[in-house]
């Protein structure tokens, strides 16, 4: 049987862990291919035009793959963690997809609240009761799912330059490089190394979450957030590039919360939507840039 | 202490019987208007929501007067209305204003220990004795359930009255009146008085209006700032609207819930096209729009914030609802910079579509095109 | 016997057009002017060219649609007093009877119409920015320093259309200025141009809705053949052009009070020609009554109130303009 999966959202993330549980219940895995243009034009003119660009970008890659599989794995992610969310168009996910693109296969949509084992085994029989209907065989599958994702290092951090950026946001925008025009590259062509919002532990996030007067509904919202705080507080990066949707509820807020704590740390959002010029992007890039460039050579003097 | 909260329809009357009968000082919001949100969006983020630009407005506005504890309700997600709080209170602050926030969180979101906190800051600060601030409690709900009653029954009735415009009038006049009352009392005698003018406002129950259901964003759709006055523009046109969300039905439907009872049938009507929530509410206008043919409606139309996202969700399933049920669904979309003449222009537009549907179905005699008649609405508040 | 005649006018942001339209539905004379920010100027003008014309004709009816269609229909006299989307959509099925879908594209808006039997069945208008009017192409015909008459023609030669990007007009234009430094030739930018604009129209417009035929497409932009052309290109189907595009709401306009008056058996309210020689006042004032602000509109003729609106709560608007407000639209 092959199962679809599509090069989209929470993929960035999650696709080692989907891989391996598909093989290992002996489906074919068919993946869309990295995103580009046409998967683009696919999804704007299927999805919602209100959507953000990560989703109509899913709806390319559902779009492509729906005539090459039998089925289709999306999981409903409502939340990884207890009592949060992800965001409210991901829990609407299968409903915009379903309405919008006709003629799908079957969906393998079982909802997940949460990543806690328990209530991921649960969501681990559902879906793979699609492909298996032994139940040990997909708790086999389950483990060896999890040890992979588990092994899986995801992002990274870049040494050997003499100056660095701390890339925040979305999975989906920071490892897509069609969606961020491939912002590591053209920093690391202006001598800046990257780093990730991933390198930084969930312990240290936490704490910096404390804070807050409201802990934030959204998982990975307060990753940014803390992640964020904690980068500025200990200079682990000279600088913070947040990479937001245009559109992104989400975003509107955390950019919001983020620039009001760490105060005058080097922040820029930069907001990527099918719209988004490339000419306009490399420019603000590189002005952010030589302005950190000439911060560092400030503080130089200064020290 | 000097307290203050948003305008969110008929929740700010409530809040101000609230502080009447607590005997606590307060800051009256004024209606919003073009000022609040011009306040509101100069210091709110400027891709937020439409709300959180009139909350905001609201509070600086107020926090100018003196204000120094403001009342919001709280969500936890997975909506960003959740996250207003923590946005006004550094917005506030970094503008200078020592403030307090109380927020009406769920206690089963922040954990009964923290609700009975929050609460307790209120009923402390009230010198009045404990009977007392039940009682102001159990009249601010009155207030509100009435207002809210009123308010259906001027929009129903709309489409009824003989002389034109006199439902439109009585709203008007008691809006205006019941913002300057000093007491629970009196707020309560304005209620009662006005639910028998518009009971007494002649009618013909002969015509047959049109019906057009409100649906979409709570915020946008009972505060007729935010939406353009879009329901007293229907009454203009002689069009009967009703809306289900309220601040009334809020509360009963949160309430009800634990225990399966609230809008069951809107729930139940929402599962075959939405089966999870997606926050904000947006399956209760999937739900809606999948029962208004049944109610009687001729149309239903989705208002909504621009960026909303349980929202924009919800208008990606309307256009199968409105094949499968038959009935024409119109989006409007609000933000800061919404042009009038736009909007009347669509609302025009809509309602002329469904005048030329209702006149098709009668050519076609359709036997169930009688059914859809609604009977004319029965008196009493 | 004498010819009778139905005046239509549609008073829009860009244009102000005006159309004498027989009992048999034809078109007898058509304008076609500027609005240049004078709706009152323009229209009053438009009517003195009709006097010169139609002076001594009896005229059986008069519609106004239009963004400004609450203020021309108060200075003729209007019959009817319709939104652009039902005058257009009643236009066109009366050009062509099967119609299923309407483009159109105005000088600051576009709007999506779709039939089924003859009636609207569904609509749409831009939500979005301008970036797909009239109005931005004249903008940028002007930047390229090509007549916009002309522009349509340069896209029809282009070989290697170029990709625009654009949300709104003015990342639309910048994204188009960009091009142009990076040595795209004009024919291509156009084209590229066009495209963009047709793609985002029916991205913004036409999402998840089967687009059927005959399509029209009218509007001040149905002129420009690179947009047709695009559209054409896009839909992979025929568009049709009625003859007079450029006129469509006013003429619906005057259809519909057409069919208002055979309907109710009324005299016309038309004040004739010669009104353009009153003197026609509009003020505008902020309501300080209440915190909702209103702006209020008073209009007089010869120093007599005549009309007033913009007033949430009736108190202006009862008073004065019992004639006709907004009462007889919708």
């Amino acid at each position: 049987m092959k199962i679809g999966l599509p090069r989209g959202l929470m993929y960035a993330k999650y696709h080692t862990f989907a891989k391996t549980f598909l093989e290992e219940l002996g489906a074919e895995v068919v993946v869309s291919p990295p995103t580009n243009k046409k998967i683009l034009d696919r999804g704007v003119r299927c999805c919602v035009d209100e959507a953000c660009l990560p989703m109509k970008i899913f709806h390319g890659h559902v779009d492509w793959l729906k005539d090459r599989c039998d089925a289709l794995l999306t999981p409903r992610l409502i939340g990884v963690r207890d009592k949060e969310y992800i965001c409210p168009m991901f829990c609407g996910l299968i409903e915009l997809i379903s309405n919008n693109i006709p003629d799908l296969p079957p969906l393998i949509d079982a909802p997940v609240t949460s990543l806690e084992y328990g209530k991921l085994i649960k969501w681990a029989k559902q879906a793979g009761g699609f492909i298996q209907k032994d139940d040990t065989k997909i708790a086999l599958a389950f483990d060896r799912a999890r040890k992979a994702q588990q092994m899986e290092q995801i992002g990274y951090n870049e040494a050997g330059y003499p100056l660095k950026i701390a890339l925040v946001g979305h999975v989906y925008n920071i490892y897509d490089q069609f969606i961020n025009m491939n912002v590591k590259k053209k920093l690391n062509e202006l001598g800046i190394g990257v780093m990730t919002y991933q390198q930084v532990d969930r312990g240290d996030i936490d704490a910096q979450i404390q804070t807050l007067f409201k802990k934030p509904f959204w998982t990975f919202a307060g990753e940014y957030y803390g992640a964020s705080v904690y980068i500025s507080k200990k200079g682990l990066a000279d600088g913070i590039l947040y990479l937001s949707s245009f559109s992104c509820g989400i975003d509107s807020v955390m950019t919001e919360l983020i620039q009001s704590e760490i105060g005058d740390f080097p922040f820029m959002v930069l907001k990527l939507d099918e719209h988004t010029g490339e000419a306009g992007f490399d420019t603000r890039i590189e002005a952010f840039s030589d302005m950190l460039k000439r911060r560092c050579e400030f503080g130089r003097h200064l020290s | 202490m000097v307290v203050t909260f948003p305008n969110m329809g008929n929740v700010a009357i409530a809040a101000k019987t609230l502080c009447q009968g607590l005997a606590l000082p307060y800051v009256m919001p004024e209606t919003n208007n073009s000022k609040t949100l011009a306040v509101g969006s100069y210091y709110a983020p400027e891709e937020i929501c439409l709300p959180f630009k009139l909350i905001l407005g609201n509070f600086i506005l107020a926090a100018r007067q003196g204000a120094d504890t403001m009342w919001i309700t709280g969500s936890c997600g997975p909506c960003r209305f959740g996250e207003y709080c923590e946005l006004a209170m550094r917005t506030l602050k970094k503008l200078g204003y020592r403030t307090d926030f109380v927020v009406a969180d769920l206690s089963s979101d922040v954990g009964v220990k923290e609700f009975i906190r929050r609460i307790g800051t209120v009923a402390a600060a009230s010198p009045v004795h404990p009977v007392e601030k039940l009682r102001a409690l159990r009249l601010a709900y009155q207030v509100v359930e009435l207002c809210d009653r009123l308010d259906a029954k001027a929009y129903e009735r709309a489409g009824y009255e003989v002389h034109k415009g006199e439902c439109r009038r009585l709203l008007h006049e008691y809006k205006t009146k019941v913002r300057k009352t000093e007491s629970p009392e009196e707020t309560m005698e304005v209620l009662q008085d006005y639910g028998r003018r518009l009971d007494a406002v002649p009618a013909d129950k002969s015509k047959n209006p049109l019906n057009v259901s409100i649906i979409g964003e709570i915020f946008t759709i009972i505060d007729p700032f935010s939406n353009l006055y879009i329901e007293e523009k229907l009454m203009g046109y002689g069009v009967s609207s009703k809306r289900m969300l309220s601040p009334s039905w809020w509360v009963k439907n949160m309430i009800g819930k634990p225990f399966r009872l609230g809008s069951r049938d809107v729930y139940k009507a929402s599962d075959p096209y939405l089966k999870y929530s997606v926050g904000g509410h947006g399956k209760e206008c999937v739900g809606e729009a999948a029962l208004a043919k049944a109610q009687g409606m001729d149309g239903a139309i989705q208002v909504f914030p621009l960026g909303c996202m349980p929202e924009v969700v919800a208008k990606s399933i309307l256009p199968v609802i409105q094949e499968d049920k038959g009935i024409p669904i119109m989006t409007l979309i609000v933000d800061e910079v919404t042009g009038e003449a736009g909007y009347i222009t669509r609302i025009e537009a809509f309602l002329d579509l469904l005048k030329g549907r209702r006149n098709q179905n009668q050519k076609a005699s359709h036997p169930r095109a009688a059914l859809n008649m609604r009977q004319f609405p029965s008196k009493g508040v | 016997m004498e010819k009778t005649y139905y005046l239509g006018v549609d008073v829009g942001s860009v244009s102000t057009n005006l159309v004498m339209m027989d009992e048999e539905k034809n078109i007898c004379e058509k304008l076609y002017l500027k609005t240049s920010g004078r709706p009152v100027d323009t229209l009053k003008e438009g009517l003195k060219c009709l006097a010169g014309h139609f002076g001594g004709a009896e005229i059986r009816g008069a519609g106004a649609t239009g963004s400004g269609r609450q203020l021309a229909g108060m200075l003729i006299g209007a019959d009817v007093i319709k939104n652009e989307i039902s005058a257009h959509a009643v236009a066109a099925s009366s050009v062509e009877p099967d119609v299923r879908t309407i483009l159109e594209i105005g000088g600051q808006d576009s709007k999506i119409i779709f039939l089924r039997d003859g009636i609207v069945y569904d609509f749409a208008m831009n939500t979005v920015c301008a970036a797909g009017t009239g109005s931005f192409l004249d903008r940028q015909a002007a930047r390229l320093d090509i007549p916009i008459e002309a522009f349509g023609g340069y896209a029809l030669k282009s070989k290697n259309p170029v990709r625009i990007a654009g949300r709104c007009a003015v990342f639309a234009e910048s994204d188009m200025i960009h091009k142009q430094q990076t040595g795209h030739c004009n024919e291509d930018i156009i084209a590229g141009l066009c495209e963009a604009l047709a793609r985002n129209y029916l991205n913004n417009l036409a999402k998840g809705k089967e687009i059927c035929g005959p399509i029209l497409f009218q509007g001040g932009v149905a002129a420009n053949v690179g947009i047709v052309s695009a559209f054409k290109k896009i839909l992979n189907q025929s568009v049709i052009i009625p003859r007079y595009y450029d006129v469509m709401g006013a003429y619906g306009a005057a259809i519909l009070a057409k069919e208002e008056l055979e309907a109710s058996g009324d005299e016309t309210r038309f004040c004739g020609f010669d009104s353009v020689y009153d003197d026609f006042t509009v003020q505008s004032m902020e309501c300080k009554d209440c915190a909702n602000m209103c702006e209020v509109i008073h209009i007089s003729v010869n120093e007599t109130p005549k009309a007033c609106w913009g007033d949430r709560c009736g108190k202006w608007s009862a008073g004065a303009g019992k004639a006709q407000s907004g009462s007889r639209t919708g």
